[in-house]
């Protein structure tokens, strides 16, 4: 029956499961071959580094996260707006499984891909360029690096399939991810926006109080951060939080999960207004913070732009989502 | 036996229909008939478990559909579209259903395939309408489910289609002791094979009547005039008129009563259609 479920979803996500195939042949195999053919011309300090870019490759895992989401989508949002849930909520096995397998399906995509990368790349800098990585490297070192693409790229799928969740279709399902994905630097820019723009306050007195969303808050911290000499404790735990958080009420909210209501932006039209409300303030602030960037930082046209859109952006939200349906 | 007791849908606050309590017993065909967009679909995927009910439950032997999963593998829906198997082919689309159903018969849905000249690779949507519907009904069959809920099975068959689609489904039918209920808009065909017909009128689901004792309800007359008269009565339903001669429908005793009052030259009694049913419950009032 699983084995049934799980080849049922992998033919419905096969494009991006493909994709996945040829990012690992970019990223590993011509990966390793850039390496072969350059190797000598780096300082030895860099060695070290550059091998463990090839074994563990952050390329690899940049692009990952990208198709992930992808596939996120055609589990959930696509499932949803095609009607294909209605057949398979009907069938004798507890509905939550389907979460748990579209979500499995991706993490074991997300090991896999990477771990024969791994082995590739190593056999073919020690086959053709007759490299030892592990003359350079440490298995620590990859590991650590490893652990950090792949809960960055698994706290992705957790965030996209938990919006899928609550979307009735692909496009909500597209929104809700990414407003999910980037709400801590929506939220920073908008505190930003409003602060110096709207109250004149410095840049210094704000710098430490929120400093926390970008380095903290936010799943890129492990991407952008892991070659940096930083602690990446708080934001190991944080996506490490989050994507069990995600995963406790995605898998509750998949199986309350309205049928009726699929295709439209989410199934639940009561969190509608919530929704076109934040939507809205967010995106106010945020262009209005444009106009006020263009206009020196003039405080009077700031709240002007904000008196001024405000109206047009909550319209224009009301009319996509819908206030209650 | 699937039992329904006090079955309700509502969405964003409009009731779909409402208190619906039926059982299906095993070896019955019930005819669910309604208006357009009355609630039949949204009543099918409620009772396949695809559709939480607002209030009500549905059962199988005591158990709940929508609360054990194990319970709905005695149902086996068959839609009015196959979109929704998109990207699938036959063999596996039979594969997969063969993982869900215990009784599966997946020898007779293979030799159903080879008769029929149906390549087990090709896709279900690359499918003739006929053929589709066809083989949706062997695969239901297939799976050997207690309860079969067809909607609008034979909806854009053509004539050759439709009479090999009925005939497969009573002989089917006649071998198990399945339990049918089909939704659908074509009369003529129910009429011929329904035992039972249930409405849905105005968000109510009504309890399932004997085929016979919901046409004996009517009575259907040809009555001639020598000048036909305003024929305003609440239960009496003009199905046509042609010179001097009306065919209508009588819904009650008093209905009967006018149209005696009417004087009619000429009084003639004809069999009561399932087409004459669905006009007397859901359009005969508009002559009152």
């Amino acid at each position: 029956m699983v084995k049934q479920l799980i080849r049922y979803h992998i033919k419905q996500g096969i494009w991006p499961l493909a994709c996945f195939i040829l990012l690992a042949i970019f990223s590993y195999g011509f990966g390793s071959y850039t390496v072969i053919n350059e190797f000598e011309n780096y300082e030895a300090s860099q060695q070290p580094a550059l091998l463990n870019t090839v074994l563990v490759s952050p390329f690899f895992a940049g692009f990952a996260a990208i198709l992930i989401a992808v596939f996120a989508i055609l589990m959930l949002g696509s499932e949803r707006g095609s009607g294909r849930s209605l057949i398979l909520h009907a069938l004798p096995f507890p509905k939550v499984w389907l979460f748990w397998i579209k979500w499995s399906i991706g993490v074991v995509t997300l090991i896999v891909f990477p771990i024969i990368g791994f082995f590739v790349s190593w056999l073919l800098l020690q086959a053709f360029g007759g490299i030892n990585p592990f003359d350079y490297v440490t298995w620590s070192s990859l590991f650590q690096d490893f652990g950090l693409f792949l809960l960055f790229d698994v706290t992705i799928l957790t965030i996209f399939l938990f919006a899928g969740t609550i979307a009735g279709d692909i496009i909500g399902q597209l929104l809700l991810g990414t407003f999910f994905l980037f709400l801590n630097y929506f939220t920073y820019f908008s505190i930003y926006a409003v602060a110096l723009l709207g109250f004149g306050v410095t840049y210094e007195e704000l710098d430490k109080p929120t400093n926390f969303l970008m380095t903290i808050t936010t799943p890129f911290a492990l991407f952008f951060e892991s070659n940096v000499d930083l602690n990446l404790t708080y934001p190991v735990l944080f996506c490490f939080a989050l994507t069990i958080a995600l995963l406790f009420f995605g898998s509750r909210l998949y199986i309350r999960g309205a049928n009726e209501r699929l295709g439209r932006f989410t199934i639940f039209p009561k969190l509608h207004p919530a929704l076109i409300i934040t939507f809205s303030i967010y995106t106010t602030i945020l262009l209005a913070g444009i106009i006020g960037l263009i206009s020196s930082e003039n405080q009077f046209l700031y709240w002007l732009a904000i008196v001024i859109l405000a109206w047009p952006t909550f319209s224009s939200y009301r009319r996509m989502i819908g206030w209650s349906r | 036996m699937l039992t329904v007791s006090h079955l309700t849908k509502q969405i964003d606050r409009t009731m779909i229909y409402e208190n619906a309590s039926f059982t299906l017993p095993a070896g019955t065909i019930t005819a669910l008939i309604g208006r357009n967009g009355a609630g039949k679909t949204t009543l099918l995927k409620t009772l396949v478990g695809a559709l939480e009910p607002t209030r009500g439950k549905v059962e199988w032997n005591g158990e709940s559909i929508h609360h054990v999963p194990k319970t709905r593998e005695h149902l086996f829906l068959v839609p009015d579209s196959v979109s929704v198997y998109r990207q699938m082919t036959l063999g596996e689309l039979i594969n997969f259903y063969n993982a869900f159903y215990p009784n599966f018969e997946k020898t007779y849905i293979e030799n159903y395939c080879r008769s029929s000249n149906l390549d087990r690779g090709r896709r279900v949507t690359s499918l003739s309408k006929g053929q589709a519907q066809l083989f949706l009904l062997q695969l239901a069959f297939a799976t050997n489910a207690p309860v079969l809920l067809l909607d609008e099975p034979t909806d854009g068959l053509d004539r050759i289609n439709k009479r090999d689609y009925l005939k497969q489904l009573v002989s089917l039918l006649a071998e198990r002791q399945t339990a049918v209920l089909i939704a659908s808009h074509q009369l003529e065909e129910l009429d011929s094979l329904a035992d039972r017909v249930m409405t849905i009128e105005k968000h109510l689901v009504r309890e399932p009547k004997a085929l016979d004792d919901a046409k004996a309800s009517m009575q259907k007359w040809q009555v001639v005039y020598e000048d036909v008269p305003e024929l305003s009565h609440a239960d009496l339903h003009v199905l046509s008129q042609t010179g001097r001669v009306v065919t209508l429908l009588v819904l009650s005793d008093a209905g009967a009563q006018y149209l005696e009052t009417t004087n009619p030259l000429l009084k003639d009694a004809l069999p009561v259609q399932m087409e004459d049913y669905f006009l007397g419950t859901f359009g005969g009032k508009r002559h009152g």
